[in-house]
């Protein structure tokens, strides 16, 4: 006769045997990440590989979102390729038109319909561009300086939107600021908040938005930093 | 444009690594919360033991003399406490408190209130400029931490019930990092309409554990409800009255086990004369960002194995094991069928199997304790499932597989004409899963001190050794604190 304690002793012992035996290890040190992504040691985490970034899948999980095209995966972040670029900040990466800022010294030399003006710098140099546009008309990453009688497309400052993982990235450019951040392209800082030292662009007072952290002006987008 | 919400990042992260080395309450217990035999006598009926394993079987009460137990105690694993502590019930005492020998009654149905609670201070032996004086949390403070409440009641024909809430300050006072890197603060001032609308400030309530349990026979008793897990010692044993140091080991405290689940739990005991074997079965809803809802459907089980022998003083060597899903979702109302039907979409956050496993040991002799737990906790995401890793610098990523180990080693003594126990603590944890928390090591020097059997005064101090700075840098930065709490049952 078996004895009710008994058999309940060894369905347990057998229960517990499943389940343990059903419980194999899960971690292969060899195998950390997905398939489109690698690990990284150094930062103790897995990073996308190939022409994509850390962002969300189509259906809203976390994944290794592909950038668009004309759009390059460098430090985090789509930068557009090389004669490309977004007219505005969540634009798509457009091609800068051929004769869109081309040097000039006079209006005669830009002799492409669209782009007949020649703006002159402060140096003397200048370039082709177009007048008389509004708001997010200009192509080609130019913005358009509404505050400039007549109003013109604004060439973007040299290294402006550069991709960059320090300010070192940045260095020699007018854009020496690296948002290290979140954009991780380059910014033109120390611009005066009362003034229109950011030509079609407005500046941006970072130490209100981060709450006194970062110390320091940048030229943006206008719109984008009180959106 | 930059957008400045990864401020909040940094702050986060401070938040998590000062939390996860420093501020659990000290909630921990070194009492025994020992399984019992199955002929083992009912408990007793005056309330006994807050923070002991409350589910435990009430098994080496059978040689202890707990009915005469004058009220609350503190007593701990000290096998052969002072004799001041003779007469409080054992410390494997189940604290279903009724008297289970009388019949089914009005007086069985009565209902036990008892609990424990404490008061700390603590400061940091660091110079000014150290981060951890603003970042570890409670700093020079006088803090009541935990103030918790058991009800138990024996519902009759082997049925029973227990609950345990903790009445907390909380929520207000915690901070939070909003997107601009601010520690934002929750503040539960409201005007108390009672009086002259003054402010006043309200706190929470958490549902530590709530069950009730039948027992078929010692072998065999379930319990459905809220249940610490059971695994190792400290998790169980968790009462701070009860418990020789102040905080709970990291390796505890960073639950590589979850703390609690919902579900089922089925366990007993056996002994085989000198041994006493013992196991538990778990069956819950497992891991989880809430409590009642199991987003998966992919139930956890778990266990523990131990065995208990008094042949050499009171020695426990158990072993645990755990394993179970986690899923949380973000959701959202969408609109179908033409406008006719409301229906949700679910994006995952998080997704991801875990396997814990646990070694435990207690060893009492004489004036001896020794206690140690190993546990070891790894996890692999699905794909898809990585939440975005809170990387503060490039590169940005996400959460990568890992396995995170820690231990934890307590060897005290209790001085044979004063109630005092010397205690040393050795820890070490190891937490890949958490970039800002670099490997660290404690060496805990305390005493511990009972003026009687419901009031314990401890005095603690803590040298953290980090072997890496770690992502936020905290490692860094030497870490030494002395604490000193005064814990009392009730």
């Amino acid at each position: 006769m078996i004895s009710v304690r008994r058999t309940s002793a060894l369905g347990i012992l057998v229960a517990f045997s499943s389940l343990l035996g059903a419980s194999s290890c899960l971690y292969d040190s060899s195998d950390r990440c997905d398939p489109n992504q690698v690990y990284n040691a150094n930062a103790g985490i897995c990073v996308c590989t190939g022409n994509t970034i850390a962002g969300t899948n189509p259906d809203g999980s976390p994944g290794c979102a592909p950038c668009a095209e004309h759009e390059l995966a460098s430090n985090d972040a789509c930068v557009c390729e090389e004669g490309y670029q977004r007219p505005t900040p969540d634009g798509a990466c457009t091609l800068v038109p051929d004769a869109l800022g081309l040097p000039c010294q006079e209006d005669k030399d830009c002799t492409d319909a669209t782009y007949d003006t020649c703006h002159l710098l402060d140096d003397a140099s200048g370039y082709c561009t177009n007048v008389g546009c509004a708001a997010g008309e200009c192509n080609g990453g130019y913005a358009c300086d509404t505050v400039a009688d007549p109003s013109y497309c604004a060439r973007p400052p040299e290294g402006a939107g550069k991709s960059c993982a320090t300010n070192d990235d940045c260095a020699g450019t007018e854009a020496t600021w690296c948002d290290t951040f979140v954009s991780h392209v380059c910014y033109v800082e120390g611009c005066a908040l009362d003034g229109n030292d950011c030509p079609g662009k407005e500046c941006c007072d970072l130490s209100v938005k981060s709450g006194g952290l970062v110390k320091k002006t940048i030229c943006v987008d206008s719109g984008t930093c009180n959106p | 444009m930059m957008r400045v919400s990864r401020f909040g990042l940094g702050a986060w992260l401070l938040s998590r690594a000062s939390i996860s080395l420093a501020a659990d309450p000290p909630s921990t217990a070194a009492a025994p919360g020992a399984p019992a035999a199955s002929t083992a006598p009912a408990a007793p009926t005056t309330p006994v033991e807050p923070g002991v394993d409350m589910g435990a079987p009430a098994a080496t009460t059978a040689a202890t003399p707990t009915a005469a137990a004058p009220g609350p105690t503190t007593a701990t694993a000290d096998a052969d406490a002072e004799a001041k502590f003779d007469a409080a019930p054992g410390p494997a005492t189940d604290s279903f408190a009724t008297d289970e020998s009388s019949g089914d009654s009005d007086t069985q149905r009565k209902l036990d209130l008892y609990g424990f609670a404490d008061f700390t201070y603590q400061r940091l032996l660091v110079d000014k400029d150290n981060i951890w004086n603003r970042t570890y949390p409670s700093v020079n403070s006088f803090a009541v931490g935990n103030f918790n409440l058991y009800l138990s009641s024996n519902l009759g024909d082997s049925w029973r019930a227990l609950a345990e809430v903790r009445f907390m300050y909380l929520p207000n006072g915690a901070t939070k990092p909003d997107g601009a890197g601010n520690a934002v603060r929750t503040d539960t001032t409201v005007l108390d309409y009672t009086g002259f609308s003054e402010p006043i400030r309200w706190g929470g309530i958490r549902i530590e554990r709530i069950y009730v349990e039948h027992e078929f026979n010692g072998l065999l008793k379930l319990q459905v409800g809220q249940f610490l897990t059971p695994y190792g010692i400290w998790n169980v044993d968790h009462g701070s009255p009860t418990i020789i140091g102040i905080k709970k080991p990291f390796v505890v405290s960073n639950q590589l086990f979850p703390e609690q689940q919902v579900g089922l739990q089925l366990y007993g005991s056996y002994f085989f004369d000198p041994l006493e074997i013992g196991y538990h079965l778990t069956l819950s809803n497992g891991r989880g960002p809430v409590e009642y809802e199991d987003f998966d459907n992919d139930k956890a089980f778990g266990g523990r194995l131990y065995v208990k022998t008094e042949a050499l003083g009171s020695l426990t060597i158990g072993g645990s094991f755990y394993r179970g899903g986690y899923y949380d979702r973000s959701a959202k109302y969408v609109v179908r069928n033409e406008g006719s039907t409301v229906d949700q979409e679910y994006a995952t956050i998080s997704k991801y199997q875990e396997l814990s496993l646990g070694a435990d040991l207690k060893w009492e002799y004489k004036s001896w304790l020794v206690q140690g737990e190993a546990i070891m906790n790894e996890t692999n995401f699905d794909q898809n499932g990585r939440p975005r890793a809170t990387a503060l610098k490039p590169p940005q990523g996400f959460q990568a597989d890992y396995r995170r180990w820690g231990a934890y080693g307590l060897v005290g003594y209790r001085l044979p004409f004063v109630p005092l126990m010397p205690y040393v603590i050795v820890q070490h944890a190891y937490s890949p899963d958490s970039p800002s928390t670099p490997p660290a090591t404690a060496y805990e020097l305390g005493v511990n001190y009972r003026p009687t059997a419901a009031v314990v005064v401890k005095l603690e101090y803590t040298d953290w050794h980090f072997s890496a700075p770690g992502s936020a840098g905290f490692g860094s930065y030497p870490l030494r604190i002395l604490a000193t709490q005064v814990a009392w049952a009730f």
